[in-house]
């Protein structure tokens, strides 16, 4: 990420260019392959929904915690999504223990913004008490191996933990209150949001960079989609892109999203209606 | 196009709100901007390059531009807490990796850009709008830069994809998408997104955005442009000034509104009583615990009879009141070291402003006589910029210029040094009673002095809850807070 040594950058930089002018990644990838995904769900079992997710070497945790909150007061009838990202020196030397920088700050809010607009949850069926009582879920999301491409990793881990959500059902009471009985339903989802990054590194664009292109990009762009729509991006890095290149990679990832889309409706269990 | 009308305020889908930029609106800061954008409204300073803080992040190689975006509290409908949100700290990074992408950091190496850009009202596509202020005020303190960057934000609104959207037709609208971009270099330096845009629908956006950047940087080039031919026109009309007095004439307010024949002393004698209604308001303001201001016009009439009542201490005012000509540095200089009488009086040679009668040798003389008796007379100043303030006679306009300062801010360079050996702080008291003691010594003094009104002030400025006790209950609250500081 941006807070390693410059020095380093430099030359592995010049070595990654040298080997894409000859038409090849570090890895051996082409320009927009994805490393392998693996997912491993309800590794915590106090979690009412967890996953580790890995894309390649990058290992990220995804939790989520539910608990009864009051709505907010313009949306009284829907559940609260609070999602939060956390970069640990667990996951990586250059990251630092303390107050969120601003690396974990964008991670958190690019992640958010995904799983927020695409409706990913489906947060009316998270009211308990109209207006009163509705379950607020806590997404928290801790990358434990920093190799590359934590934005669509965490997006990953963060559907998978999302998949594996059982919520309590409830009765209220003759009193009001509420009861939390012993069956559980799933969390009910509307969309299977994907999130496909792309560096650039020189005149080339690579999708899904390892660490070292991570290092060495120029720039960032991360789109995320549903099936039709385009519902956030983030551009990041201190390069910029031609226009043209923006269009070619917005279509080019949309295309790649259906593809592991395809991966995450085999692995997941998600229904969608 | 004669599309329907479908949005709030009336514009069209590709219409853009008014957009005001204005550059150098800030004296302090090494660039500034002002950028209105609808009902946004942003102040973006740039300061640097300069000396990165903390060193150890500074870059061997290039400079770092850290912009902050920081929301006021009172800019939005709902008080925004002052401490910086998640929002504000991410637009506060992608903002500084913009801007970095089209600055030439390597020439900087180590050092720091630093833009504060505040938010003084926000509505809707106040990103872009802070971007439009952050270039504009780069360039504005002069850092070489590839391009100018512009943004706007598109969306979609009732399903139709529209520009620039206002507060409402975000909240409401479905899609947002801020773009930073630089049309010379035919670069996106931000896209950011959120909500619900087809592919085709992102793409008329883009496009749309892209188009009215272009727009966007000519008006930063406008304003650009815009300061400098101010600056220009100020230049000429000063040369013209020296040259031909009567042109100072008319553009100087004071002169036009008496208008008379001209000379060159005539011009400065008329500008003197402008300055000293500045003066006045200096000192009301500056107001200070201290009698002077009642006090030195008494002494300065008793000093001298020749002087005009209508100036008043002029002294200052030289300060306040920068003329574009030499003196300017040298009443500074008298401000700021009083205690080095040698380089003032050596620069003070020339103070177009000062009364001229002063520096003829039995005036200053008298001046003097007059500033010792004033200072003798008031203990408690040992400020020389009081002392330098009363030491300004109103003089009549015809002498020079000659070291009339010299003399006088040497006394008082000595009159300051004795009070100081006098004025030896309390034995080992606290706060409060040092306070308090201070306060018995100052009523001690002025009671010894005829001057009743002068007692009168020196208590109540000195402090105001116990303007009328006597000395004895003086005393024993001085006990009273000695025990309590013990």
């Amino acid at each position: 990420m941006t807070e390693r040594g410059l020095i380093t950058s430099t030359i592995e930089k010049s070595y990654i260019l040298s080997l894409l002018n000859s038409g090849k990644r570090l890895d051996g990838r082409t320009l927009d392959e994805y490393r392998n995904i693996k997912f491993d769900l309800n590794i915590v079992e106090k979690a009412e929904g967890s996953a580790m997710v890995e894309l390649g070497k990058t290992k990220v945790i995804a939790g989520v915690k539910l608990s009864i909150g009051t709505p907010y007061s313009d949306y009284p009838n829907k559940g609260t999504l609070i999602v939060t990202a956390e970069l640990n020196p667990t996951a990586s030397p250059a990251f630092k223990n303390g107050p969120p920088t601003f690396d974990a700050i964008e991670l958190t809010r690019v992640t958010d913004r995904l799983i927020r607009e695409s409706e990913a949850i489906d947060l009316e069926d998270l009211c308990i008490i109209e207006g009163e009582k509705v379950w607020t879920v806590f997404l928290d999301i801790y990358p434990i191996d920093a190799n590359g491409n934590l934005f669509d990793a965490s997006a990953l881990a963060a559907l998978a933990a999302l998949s594996t959500v059982q919520v309590p059902d409830t009765k209220i009471s003759e009193t009001g209150e509420i009861e939390l009985l012993e069956t559980k339903h799933p969390l009910k989802m509307k969309s299977i949001p994907v999130a496909i990054t792309t560096v650039k590194i020189g005149d080339y664009l690579l999708m899904d960079p390892s660490e070292k292109e991570d290092d060495a990009a120029d720039a960032r762009i991360t789109f995320g989609f549903t099936e039709n729509h385009i519902v956030s991006a983030q551009k990041g890095g201190f390069g910029t892109f031609k226009s043209k290149e923006i269009i070619e990679i917005m279509e080019k990832s949309f295309e790649k999203s259906k593809e592991i889309r395809k991966i995450l409706k085999e692995k997941l269990n998600i229904n969608i209606e | 196009m004669s599309e329907e009308i479908f949005r709030l305020d009336g514009r069209k889908a590709n219409e853009m709100r008014n957009l005001e930029i204005k550059v150098g609106v800030l004296e302090q800061a090494d660039g500034s901007a002002k950028v209105i954008l609808g009902k946004n409204i942003v102040l973006a300073a740039v300061n640097g390059p300069r000396e990165l803080h903390p060193k150890h992040l500074a870059l061997s190689q290039k400079a770092t531009v850290r912009v902050t975006y920081k929301m006021l509290p009172f800019s939005v409908e709902n008080r925004k807490h002052p401490v910086p949100s998640r929002r504000e700290k991410e637009i506060s990074k992608v903002l500084s990796e913009a801007f970095e992408s089209v600055v030439l950091t390597h020439l900087f190496p180590r050092s720091a850009i630093d833009v504060q850009v505040q938010m003084i009202q926000a509505d809707g596509g106040s990103r872009t709008a802070a971007a439009i202020a952050t270039s504009a005020a780069l360039a504005d303190a002069g850092i070489p830069m590839r391009g100018l960057i512009g943004g706007i934000a598109s969306g979609i609104y009732e399903e139709k994809c529209v520009l620039d959207l206002s507060g409402i037709e975000d909240n409401v609208g479905t899609g947002d998408c801020p773009i930073l971009y630089a049309p010379s270099l035919d670069e996106v330096s931000l896209l950011q997104l959120d909500g619900k845009f087809t592919p085709e629908q992102f793409k008329t956006c883009f496009n749309m955005s892209i188009e009215a950047i272009k727009g966007i940087v000519e008006k930063q080039k406008d304003a650009l442009v815009e300061k400098y031919v101010k600056i220009r026109d100020e230049i000429l009309s000063h040369e013209i000034g020296h040259e031909e007095v009567t042109s100072i004439e008319e553009v100087s307010d004071v002169t036009e509104a008496k208008p008379h024949t001209t000379t060159q002393e005539e011009i400065l004698v008329e500008e003197i009583p402008m300055e000293t209604e500045t003066e006045e308001e200096i000192l009301e303001i500056e107001e200070e615990p201290l009698p002077e201001p009642t006090v030195s016009p008494q002494s300065l009439e008793s000093a001298s009879a020749e002087k005009h009542d209508v100036f008043e201490p002029a002294r200052p005012l030289i300060i306040k009141n920068e003329e574009p000509k030499e003196e300017s540095q040298v009443s500074t200089d008298n401000l700021e070291s009083p205690v080095e009488p040698q380089s003032v009086s050596s620069e003070s040679s020339s103070p177009v402003f000062i009364p001229p009668d002063i520096s003829t040798p039995q005036m200053a003389e008298e001046q003097e006589m007059a500033e010792e008796q004033e200072v003798s007379e008031t203990t408690s100043s040992e400020e020389p910029e009081i002392a330098v303030g009363t030491e300004e006679k109103p003089i009549p306009a015809d002498a020079i210029e000659e070291e009339p300062l010299k003399p006088v801010s040497e006394i008082i360079y000595e009159k300051n040094k004795e009070l100081e050996k006098k004025e030896q702080p309390p034995a080992r008291r606290g706060f409060f009673s040092s306070r308090m003691a201070e306060l018995l010594k100052k009523q001690y003094v002025s009671e010894q002095k005829e001057d009743e009104e002068t007692l009168e002030v020196t208590v109540e400025e000195e402090d105001e809850e116990t303007p009328n006790k006597n000395k004895s209950d003086i005393e024993r609250d001085l006990e009273f807070l000695d025990y309590l500081d013990d």
